[in-house]
């Protein structure tokens, strides 16, 4: 066993004097099981969701309290949770589902204004902060707040009323938790309502007409109250202990081939190993900057 | 020497630059998956030519650069499930 390992990993006559892992033929293998790990990997997720999916927890509840808790940390008044904010930026997340879009504006020219209005909130100031594919509540409000415009969003002012939406489907046919907030100041009742330019768009009063009110029953709000989902392997955490692992092993062989062959001047016909253990050493850090799979809009 | 020294001084600066793109484009993994393999090519492309300066430019030094760049291509890929 002692002798296979050192054949494996280690520079010695029986293997040429390079680590057996490092030939050839032996990275033309790793590549092969990096291939069949992905289709396998992939398979089981679309498969079996509930044993290798995404781990998410993402509530209403907890967004409105990290909303909240920002705001009042800087002196701000809270946001009153609105019933038609919150049907509006349902109907923005369904409708994103059901035209497959990531915008603000869907394909067929509606804005979030339209949502709103649709919703019966008759806003002179509204404002929509997007996120999709976030693990949990807290992620979401941290990235928000570390992109200036969404902050301005959060930290407006002007705004009294929020709602959100947390939904789960297939965008671009990737499985995908969309978070819709919605931001809004009402005037006033309807029937007394002044006639206020929104501070948007100015799109807004054009499209009063062009969706109908929407209120959905309450088993339909309530399902866009969270996402919560527990699968028994976390894919993030499988892959992240799979590549480091892979990384770890290649830039240690390579460090123990580099210093013995240097050590016992041994000449060889390869690739600098100098060059390798850089190129892996920059991707064990860019791997980080790919574990983040949130994104805003 | 010199050179080589300035062969390495490239090849850290083209990393650096990947791995900087790669933080500043979170949340966009198409074009994260765009910079790996950019950086992937990058680093056969130094390969041949550091190899090529060297006089030791050979078929089984390229094959090797590629295979190394492929595992990574193949990580990063599985990264991004």
């Amino acid at each position: 066993m002692r002798k296979f390992l050192r054949h494996l990993f280690i520079p010695h006559h029986t293997n040429n004097h390079r680590a057996k892992v490092l030939h050839l033929e032996s990275l033309l293998s790793l590549v092969l099981v990096l291939v069949i790990f992905n289709f396998g990997l992939r398979a089981v997720y679309r498969g079996f969701p509930d044993i290798l999916g995404y781990a998410t927890d993402i509530r209403v509840e907890s967004l409105l309290s990290e909303t909240n808790q920002r705001r009042q940390a800087l002196g701000m008044s809270s946001l009153a949770l609105n019933q038609s904010l919150s049907q509006a930026a349902a109907r923005k997340a369904q409708d994103m589902f059901s035209h497959n879009y990531w915008a603000h504006n869907s394909p067929l020219g509606k804005t979030p204004w339209d949502f709103i209005v649709a919703s019966g909130y008759r806003y002179t100031l509204a404002g929509e902060n997007l996120a999709k594919n976030f693990s949990d509540s807290h992620g979401v409000i941290e990235a928000w707040m570390n992109s200036p415009t969404h902050r301005d969003n959060i930290l407006k002012s002007g705004y009294r009323d929020i709602g959100f939406a947390v939904v789960n489907g297939s965008l671009n046919g990737e499985e995908t938790t969309l978070v819709v907030q919605m931001f809004g100041t009402s005037a006033a009742p309807i029937a007394a309502l002044p006639q206020v330019r929104p501070a948007i768009l100015e799109e807004a009063s054009k499209t009063e007409e062009q969706l109908p009110l929407w209120s959905p029953p309450p088993a339909v709000e309530s399902a866009f109250a969270a996402v919560t989902k527990k699968p028994l392997f976390n894919i993030p955490t499988v892959t992240r202990d799979t590549v480091f692992l892979f990384i770890g092993v290649l830039l240690g062989v390579l460090v123990v081939d580099a210093w013995l062959t240097a050590r016992r001047h041994v000449v060889r016909l390869t690739g600098h190993n100098l060059a390798h253990i850089l190129f892996l050493g920059a991707l064990l850090l860019g791997i980080n900057a790919l574990q983040y799979r949130g994104s805003l809009l | 020497m010199k050179y080589r020294h300035f062969h390495f001084l490239i090849l850290i600066l083209i990393l650096t630059i990947g791995v900087i793109a790669l933080f500043a484009t979170i949340g966009n993994r198409g074009l994260q998956l765009a910079i790996s393999l950019a950086m992937a090519v990058a680093y056969i492309f130094w390969g041949a030519i550091h190899h090529y300066r060297e006089k030791n430019l050979h078929i089984r030094i390229m094959v090797e650069y590629i295979l190394i760049a492929a595992i990574a291509v193949m990580l990063i890929i599985t990264m991004l499930v």
